[in-house]
């Protein structure tokens, strides 16, 4: 019995021994499978405390009431997406707080979908100027109107008048707090990460009147975004009717909100907010709060209709199988007369996974022409199908050292803007595949998907289905680099785009969105 | 002559023969190919590749020489040291280009994104177990010093070399076992018999764990750590980040540089390191542990003073115990000293088992030496020593510390060299 | 009511552990692994744990302390500086004591020190500052108007949360080690003393 044992020991040192290094390549997924009992996170208190109100703004609404449009500096210009804030999030107070500056706080957070620092401001956003307005005792005290006159050019619900004004821009260390009395007035500390997109400001929790958000009680937001000029009133740019290099364009009245974006509460409309201006008695458009409520937790749960989901999936098997169709009649009617023809056909034998045979193909237009991109291209992609398949590690290096070389090559050789796409699309998802935690190829996969969104959106003719697809595999790469921030710009951009695969849709519903 | 000769000097008691030698360095070879050279093959810095090429031979040729001679102590030392070494100026130099600087801000805070310890990982269970998160901001998934990344390291390390990590895979231990083997003999001598000193590091820990618990912050880190000195350390901006500052400096040159010089003990380690003792805890999980054969030992006691963690004692020998305390971190520093071969690497749990399955066979080979059955009993032989405990502890041991190593030594390689062609350790 | 302190109690248990244990565990297991004495010890550290939560609460009430509905976390912060340094007095005066007996200073200790006492000291320093789940249950005690109902739920609300101390008395089982466990709890409660007068007291109110 003991020799038995000793043997089974001896077996299993030798066998652990050598799959030690199986598991550092494989790290990745078994992390993901640790995750799945353990669900791991930080303690929240760290980054600011859990989130617990969250609220997400369409994409490409940076227009204030409807018609604005960016002042006609160099700045601004083809920059779209500067004033264009798509995520504003609320997390619990935290009191005591262990390594921080602010020993009891509130922290907000504002995610712009573009971030320029061609103003050199300190915190790497340059253009918007937030007016955070917070009412926390509801209709007791406060003011209806703004903290500057002339400025944001808006009024407030009557139910919520503002407490306390936040001024958060990229230009001063930290953000001023003043309370709508004048007399009290503070600085928030600001932490921006322009790669992120996102600014975060503590709230320090020291004026008595702010610190009874301590009890858990209901607080009122509103959140308004303006360009940010250091001559006008407040630092929020004017609006006229046409653009010029210090002021915006499109305004419609002298009334019209000097706001580009604004987060409604759900049920309500921006453009509809903001033009509900009257010239005719003189009065600015009245906006309402966001509810902040105190102990609401952020579900992960969605809660997806399992009949429309059910839908959804059978829509995406028909776009699969009609896309096979294609494919096989790609293949039936191509004869291999030409590199054109050959590379469609190598295509299409690749998208149904007949890889030997498109190999082939593949080796026999680089025989003929080694300098073909996208040739290049999709012989690396095969090459490292079959780094997944082999269990050799040396098998396996060798595989994807390999598929880098064409897939480098590709890239390089690659002339037309349609050439680039394929390569840098081949290229990005082999760097989507391989282990991060050996490699680290993801960044490069962020660069060349956003290289290929950039190159499709230059296009006359937009395919709208593309980029969306495009946008959600850059969200992925995000994803796996832990970039949660950026992947959901990257999701919210692909759900703005007006046409989506069924496969887009189905990612995107099942995440949410 | 005389030097190559007294590098190829082999222990007898210890040494492995050429063939097991030669196939267990294949083996190691490979895996150091992957890990150390393989990334550095498709980048088209020449230095890299150079970098790459340095580090595969120098690992391979230190595990060669410590099977081939048996000096297991003197080679485990060269590859730890070194793995000490190189470990810091890769991660400042990283620091250096990720932030501009060495010291963590409230930034890196707020984003999650300082470095994932080994050492931090006592003091994250019992918050764990009461809050459900871990009180330490680092990533989650990505990069080696991620939370899960460091997870699995410890779990594997645990399970293959349980208190052993502290000896051949820590990247800080390096640092005082090298220190601690510098002088011929002690100016301070450390009583052996010693229990408070011995058990320290376990009220360290407890101290640690329980600070922890109560400030749901990594009390270790915060205050104590030495070797915040070389990686990183929250910023110095009022009295209190100073005094935190001042007892890192403190405790480095205390406890891991003057201590260890004199006394020829590694005190970091032994006293100070919760890790270490945490580490002692888990050891019976492992596989492998070091033992005593009460019948070869002849009770010279040669073995007490030797030992760098006080892990031998007359308690141990006199006492005819077959294992060393819990503080033994498989070094091998006693094997050296034993001239009866009587301490060495087994499988643990198999405390009286003696008999080797192999022993029979090559014993019933003997009796008929035809040619045949000489190539079995060789092949069998070769088979026995692969499969012995000290070949496969030492085989996993060095692979999981060559592993983690391949994260920063060809980077600090490739820095060096750059700074030597280029005039710059840093490569923006 | 009194079932819904109890509930209370319960859920934020833990919480008491965290800021009971700490003290507690090295405290009695230095001084001695009897399982009796450690239990009729660990009952005072009860006791003096509800009398300062009952003293801290009457007191805090009486100053309308809680009419806000919740505690000022800087008020808080300067009264467990306070409580932070001098039971890490206590803990260092205790851990010199067990670890250098032969010190003058030492033998003065011993002649003033007696465990059940000090027990009932250090859970009574513990529950005056600690704690974080009693500023909740207190809120909602002394906001109040009654009091014989207030003390009834705060009762309800301590037994709740001591349920989670019974696991401590599983570390006598550890026979097999109980003098190096004693070793090493004595040498811990010096190095708790200092962690607590010095870095949780003395630096944080710097």
């Amino acid at each position: 019995m003991k020799t038995f044992f000793f043997i089974m020991i001896t077996i299993w040192a030798a066998v652990s021994a050598l799959l030690i290094p199986q598991v550092f390549i494989h790290s990745t997924f078994i992390k993901h499978q640790l995750d799945k009992v353990l669900h791991l996170e930080v303690d929240p208190a760290f980054s600011g405390g859990r989130e617990i109100a969250h609220f997400l703004d369409p994409v490409n609404d940076d227009y204030g009431e409807g018609c604005l449009s960016y002042p006609k500096h160099k700045a601004y210009t083809h920059k779209s997406g500067l004033l264009d804030l798509v995520k504003y999030s609320v997390y619990k107070p935290q009191t005591n707080a262990r390594w921080s500056s602010e020993v009891d706080y509130i922290q907000v957070s504002f995610t712009f979908a573009k971030v320029n620092n061609d103003l050199e401001s300190i915190h790497g956003f340059s253009h918007p100027i937030i007016h955070l307005y917070l009412d926390v005792d509801g209709k007791r005290g406060g003011k209806t109107e703004t903290a500057f006159s002339r400025c944001e050019l808006v009024r407030f619900d009557e139910n919520h008048p503002w407490d306390f004004l936040i001024i958060i821009h990229g230009f001063h260390k930290s953000a001023k707090i003043i309370s709508d009395d004048g007399m009290y007035q503070d600085r928030a500390t600001i932490f921006a990460d322009s790669e992120k997109k996102t600014l975060k400001v503590r709230i320090p929790l020291v004026y008595p009147k702010l610190k009874q958000i301590l009890d858990g009680r209901n607080t009122y937001h509103y959140v308004l975004v303006g360009a940010y000029d250091p001559l006008s009133k407040g630092c929020f740019m004017p609006v006229k009717a046409k653009a010029g290099l210090k002021y915006g364009g499109g305004a419609r009245s002298a009334l019209s909100p000097r706001v580009y974006d604004y987060i409604p509460p759900e049920g309500k409309d921006q453009k509809q907010l903001l033009s509900s201006y009257d010239e005719d008695n003189f009065t600015y458009a009245t906006i309402f709060p966001l509810e902040v409520t105190a102990d609401l937790y952020i579900k992960d749960e969605k809660n997806i209709d399992p009949a429309k989901l059910a839908k959804m999936k059978k829509q995406v098997e028909q776009e699969a199988k009609a896309e096979y169709a294609e494919n096989i009649i790609i293949i039936e009617s191509t004869h291999s007369t030409s590199n054109t023809e050959d590379i469609k056909l190598a295509i299409a034998l690749f998208n149904i996974q007949r890889l030997t045979e498109a190999e082939k193909l593949l080796d026999k237009i680089l025989t003929k022409n080694p300098d073909h991109a996208v040739a290049n291209a999709y012989k690396g992609v095969v090459t490292s199908q079959k780094a997944q398949l082999t269990e050799n590690i040396t098998e396996k290096i060798q595989y994807v050292e390999q598929s880098f070389v064409y897939l480098n090559r590709g890239a390089a050789l690659a002339r037309s803007d349609d050439e680039r796409i394929n390569c840098f699309i081949c290229r990005a998802e082999v760097f989507m595949a391989i282990p991060e935690d050996v490699f680290a190829k993801n960044k490069n996969a962020e660069q060349d998907l956003t290289a290929v969104i950039e190159l499709l959106e230059k296009q006359e003719q937009k395919n709208h289905r593309m980029i969306a697809d495009m946008y959600i595999k850059l969200a992925l790469c995000y994803l796996n680099q832990a970039e949660h921030d950026d992947a959901e710009i990257a999701f919210l951009k692909a759900r703005s785009q007006p046409e989506l695969s069924a496969r887009a849709m189905l990612e995107l519903v099942e995440r949410g969105y | 002559m005389q030097a190559l000769s007294n590098l190829l000097k082999r222990d007898p008691r210890t040494k492995l023969s050429i063939t097991s030698t030669v196939i267990l360095t294949v083996l190691m070879a490979l895996n150091v190919h992957f890990f150390h050279l393989g990334s550095s093959l498709q980048d088209k810095d020449i230095i890299s590749t150079i970098a790459g090429w340095i580090m595969f031979l120098f690992l391979v040729t230190v595990f060669f020489l410590l099977l081939y001679t048996g000096n297991i102590s003197k080679y485990r030392r060269i590859f730890f040291v070194a793995s000490a070494l190189l470990f810091f100026p890769a991660f400042i130099a990283g620091m250096y280009e990720t932030f501009g600087h060495m010291y963590l801000t409230e930034e890196n805070l707020i984003e999650n994104t300082a470095s994932y310890c080994h050492i931090v990982t006592p003091m994250v269970i019992l918050p764990y177990v009461f809050t459900k998160t871990i009180i330490f901001p680092a990533r989650i998934f990505s990069s080696a010093a991620s939370i899960y990344g460091m997870l699995i390291i410890w779990l594997l390390a645990t399970l293959v070399s349980g208190k052993g990590f502290c000896s051949w895979i820590c990247f800080y231990g390096g640092w005082d076992d090298g220190i601690s083997g510098i002088r011929k003999k002690p100016l301070l001598k450390i009583d052996p018999e010693n229990k408070k000193i011995r058990y320290f590091g376990f009220a360290m820990l407890a101290f640690v764990v329980l600070a922890s618990l109560i400030t749901l912050t990594v009390m270790y880190c915060e205050w104590l750590c030495p070797f915040k000195l070389i990686t990183e350390y929250t910023q110095v901006i009022n009295l209190k980040s100073f005094i935190a500052f001042a007892i890192f400096v403190l405790t480095f040159f205390g406890l891991v540089v003057v201590l260890p010089l004199i006394t020829k003990k590694r005190f970091q380690c032994l006293t100070f390191c919760p890790f270490g003792a945490f580490q002692s805890l888990l050891d019976k999980l492992s596989l492998y542990r070091v033992r005593i054969d009460t019948e070869k030992c002849t009770q010279c006691l040669r073995c007490i003073s030797v030992c760098p963690t006080l892990a031998l004692s007359k308690e141990i020998i006199l006492g005819k115990k077959t294992k060393p305390h819990i503080t033994c971190t498989k070094c091998g520093e006693c094997f050296k000293a034993c001239s009866q071969g009587a301490i060495g690497y087994a499988f643990a749990h198999f405390e009286k088992y003696k008999k080797n399955p192999f022993e029979k066979i090559i014993s019933k080979l003997e009796n008929h030496p035809t040619l045949i059955k000489k190539i079995v009993k060789k092949i069998v032989f070769t088979v026995k020593e692969l499969l012995s405990p000290q070949s496969l502890f030492i085989f996993s041991s060095y692979t999981l510390g060559m592993i983690i190593m391949s994260a920063f030594a060809r980077s600090t390689v490739h820095r060096t060299i750059n700074l030597i062609v280029n005039g710059s350790f840093l490569f923006q | 009511m009194i079932f819904e302190a109890l509930l209370l109690g319960l859920s934020s248990g833990t919480y008491c552990i965290i800021g009971c244990a700490p003290i507690a565990i090295p405290v009695f297991f230095s001084e001695s692994m009897n399982r009796k004495k450690n239990l009729i010890s660990g009952l005072l550290f009860f006791a003096g744990r509800l009398a300062g939560y009952l003293i801290f609460g009457a007191v805090m009430g009486a100053l309308g302390a809680f009419t806000a509905s919740y505690l000022d976390p800087a008020l808080k912060r300067t009264l467990s500086n306070y409580a932070y340094i001098i039971v890490g007095l206590l803990l260092i005066a205790s851990g010199l004591m067990y670890n250098f007996p032969r010190l003058k200073f030492c033998t003065k200790i011993k002649k003033i020190y007696k465990f059940e006492a000090w027990a009932l000291i250090y859970g009574l320093l513990t529950g005056l500052s600690f704690c974080p789940p009693f500023f909740a249950a207190a809120a909602r005690v002394y906001g109040g108007a009654d009091s014989i109902n207030g003390i009834l739920y705060f009762l309800a609300f301590f037994l709740g949360t001591s349920l989670y101390f019974l696991p401590l008395f599983g570390i006598h089982l550890i026979k097999k080690h109980a003098q190096n466990f004693m070793l090493i709890a004595r040498i811990v409660v010096l190095l708790m003393g200092v962690y607590f007068f010095l870095f949780l007291g003395i630096f944080n109110a710097l």
